[in-house]
This record gives structure tokens, sequence and C-alpha cells, in this order.
């Protein structure tokens, strides 16, 4: 789901900084206006941010393998505006630790997880409406569901139309339709995973939803 | 022994402020490679500023194992999808020869390019980062979100650490049917999730009370102008314009 360094070229790469960029200063600026000081804005993005970063070290059963959870939707649902900045620290220290995604790519992969984070987070308001307790499986489960497919389906347009002009037009879009199919696992235990933790949440500690 | 000391010294001493916006100029120089008749150029840069580094091969390697993964997907796609003619034919799936040179040009450059990042964060000393990131224009809020991840991944992660022996001492073994892992993961991953949260509110307060005033532009941070060493310009000087020529030879090679 990465994109590591060299993959793509450094014209795409320059955009995904600048866009990158945007998003980050419209998601402080938004986390700013809704009361939230700068240190408010600082400490629960790094500190979430490590939380999450920890907790994709979890597996996911999906038979017959286990994956890593990517856990946009989770961030989007629990930090809102703040989840862009968290998730571009998050995907740094990947980059830097284990050698997940990269750095040039690093504008880029923040669009696609952050973005998808971003939409995420929204979907599930939408769906819950005003209804924070009696609605928690579904709207859960959507937003798991979309974080990991928008995030599939713009990596992979990324990654497929960035490819040399010597690939044929229709084979680039059934690969990127390919791409999101054989995702559609993952995605499925995502949002069931994302469902039953914002459940737990809303029993022990509701107050952490947004 | 000694020579590999004194070579990762030398990297180390390449001052912060100049070593990341150079060398982070030399990646995206290489990206911007296309042409197969310069890819020769970059495994050679990648390599001799790896060994130059001293870094370890046991870490590069270790490194590389997450892109290899993602390389493979790539050439295998580049290989099958190619227009053009025919290599050969396995089963029903011709491996096309433009796809081929395609697949191992990306090949080099993925490598070469990860290789000078792996330089860049191994030979970069954490103290003072933040104060030397800042210095390089990069907003002070974006810095400091980024080193208190750093230091908290570590305190989480020790959290995680203990949560697992405490399974294990509780007889919990893995496995079993998918209902059955997702009752011990959830409340994992979700207390986790706790944890960090409260711990977030008393970094708030702790932050808070020392007047805490982080910004997206530079005016309240200091900067102290220390001068850059000879070498470090030397260093500098040599790797933008190495990036610059790379650039200019991919722009003019036709």
């Amino acid at each position: 789901m990465h994109i590591p360094d060299g993959m793509l070229p450094a014209e795409v790469c320059i955009a995904g900084y600048a866009g990158t960029a945007f998003l980050t200063w419209l998601s402080v600026k938004k986390a700013r206006s809704s009361s939230e000081d700068s240190a408010r804005v600082v400490s629960r993005a790094s500190v979430m941010a490590a939380a999450f970063f920890v907790v994709s070290w979890i597996h996911i059963p999906i038979p017959p393998v286990s994956v890593h959870p990517i856990l946009a939707g989770l961030m989007g649902i629990l930090l809102g505006w703040i989840s862009f900045p968290a998730i571009l620290a998050g995907l740094f220290f990947q980059a830097a630790m284990f050698g997940h995604g990269g750095f040039t790519t690093l504008g880029i992969n923040a669009l696609s997880m952050g973005g998808a984070a971003l939409l995420a987070g929204a979907v599930y308001r939408l769906l819950r409406g005003k209804h924070k307790e009696n609605m928690s499986l579904l709207p859960g489960f959507f937003a798991g569901f979309v974080g990991v497919s928008i995030a599939v389906i713009f990596t992979g347009s990324i990654l497929i139309l960035t490819m040399p002009e010597h690939i044929d037009k229709g084979i680039e879009l059934s690969s990127i339709l390919a791409m999101a199919v054989a995702h559609l696992p993952l995605a499925f235990a995502e949002g069931f995973f994302t469902a039953f933790v914002v459940r737990f949440l809303l029993k022990v500690k509701p107050d952490m939803l947004i | 022994m000694s020579s590999v000391n004194a070579r990762m010294k030398t990297f180390e001493n390449w001052d912060t402020t100049l070593k990341i916006p150079s060398l982070f100029l030399l990646m995206m120089s290489m990206a911007f490679i296309r042409d197969q008749r310069l890819m020769f150029l970059l495994p050679c840069i990648a390599a001799a500023l790896f060994i130059g580094s001293g870094i370890r091969v046991s870490l590069l390697l270790s490194r590389l194992r997450a892109p290899v993964f993602f390389l493979l997907f790539v050439s295998t796609f580049l290989i099958l999808f190619s227009e053009g003619e025919s290599l050969a034919r396995i089963g029903p799936f011709a491996l096309k020869a433009k796809g081929a040179i395609l697949a191992v040009n990306t090949c080099i450059r993925v490598l070469s390019v990860i290789t000078i990042g792996i330089v860049m964060v191994n030979t970069t000393p954490l103290s003072g980062l933040s104060v030397k990131l800042k210095r390089m224009l990069i907003p002070s809020i974006l810095v400091d979100i980024g080193i208190m991840t750093g230091r908290y991944i570590m305190v989480i992660g020790e959290d995680y650490r203990k949560m697992k022996n405490a399974r294990k001492l509780r007889g919990y073994a893995p496995g079993g049917s998918i209902s059955k892992r997702f009752r011990v993961i959830v409340p994992a991953a979700a207390t986790l999730l706790i944890r960090g949260f409260q711990q977030s509110e008393m970094v708030f307060h702790a932050m808070h009370m020392r007047g805490y005033g982080g910004d997206l532009t530079h005016k309240n941070v200091r900067i102290d102008d220390n001068g850059y060493s000879t070498s470090g310009m030397i260093m500098f000087l040599l790797t933008v314009s190495l990036s610059a020529m790379l650039v200019i030879l991919e722009i003019t090679i036709d």
C-alpha cells in the first residue's frame, strides 16, 4: 500500500508534497478553529499517531493469512482533521524505521492514506448522525471499508497511471479494478475491525469519539 | 573496523541542515531519470554513498525487504502487460522484451533511491534534530509532532509488549476461529488507543502549562547559526552538483 522511493516520477512526488502541504495546513487550521489550540493538536496528533503505529502491528485474520490493519478509517473517526498530520508522522516513521513507503513518495502516500482517513471520518459522521449510542457497528464498518478502498484505488491509480506509456490503456483500467477487487477481503476485515473497536470505545470511553 | 568508524563519522559530522536537503534533492533527481542510457549512473552513485557512509550491509538488506515485494509485483506487471514484441512464453503469458527492460530500469532506480534514503536516515544523529529541522524551514508544529511521535512509539510499544506478555502468561495461544481472535485483538487495540488518548491529554496539559505555542510559521523559532564545517559544505556542493548534472543529462540527452 505504501509506494516506495524511486517508483514515481519526480514531478508526481513534488505534486504529492504540494497536496500534502495544503491538506496539512488545512487540517491544522480546521482543528484549531474547533477550539483546539496548538498544544492540543500537537499532543493529540503525535501520541495518537504513535498509538495507531503500534496498533498496526496487531494482525487481523483473513484466512488463510493475517494482515496488518491500515487504520485509516479508525483514525478518521477518532481524530477528525488531526488524522492527516498524524498519518503524515506515522508514514514518516514507517519509512525511516522499516523501509515501508519512502521519503520522496511521502507526500503521495500521505495524500492516499490521509485523504482516505478524512473521507472515512466524514462517512462515519454522516452515517452516525446525531444518535451516537444506537448506531455504532454500521457506520464503523463503512468507515473502515471506505478507508481501505479509497487508499487502494488512489495508490493503484497513481502507480498504474504513472507507468510508462508502453502499457495499454485498457489494461491500465482493468489493473486498477483488479487491484481494488483483490483488496476487498482486506477492506471487509478492516471494516469489521473498525466497527468492533468503535463499539468497544462507545461502551468504555465514548468521549474519544468526535 | 576503524576505517568504517571513520567513514561513519564523516557522514555523521556532515551538518544535518546541509545533508538532508542535498540528499533529498539527489533522491528526487534520481527519481527524475527515465532514460535507459543514464540508468547505470544511479547504482554507482548509491554504492559510492553507501560505502562512504560505513553502514552495515545487513541493515541495508533488512530495509530492502518491504520494497522488494512491491518491486516484484510491479516488475511482473510490466513484463506481462507491456506492449511490443514477445521475448518468450510461459503458458498463456507472453513475456515482453520492452516490459523486461522497463522492469530492470525500475528496479535499478528504486533500489538506488532507497539506498540513498537509508544513508540519509542512518547517518543523521538524533540529538538536536528538532532545532535543525526547524532551521530547514519545516513548520515547527510538524517537527514537534514528528519528534513526539517517535518518542511515544517507544512508550506505547512497550505497553503493547507488556500486554502481549500478560496475555501469554494467562495461557492465551494464538490461532482458533476468526471470532475468537477478534475477541482478543479488538479489546487489545482499543485499550492501546485509550491509553494513547489518556497519555495525549496528560501531554496536552503539560504543554499548556509550559505555554507551548507551536506554529505553522517560523516566527517563534530561535535560530542559532553556528556556521557550517568546510567538509560539510564540500559534500553539500558535490551532492547538489551531482543532482543538477543528472537532471540536465536527462533533459538534454536526446
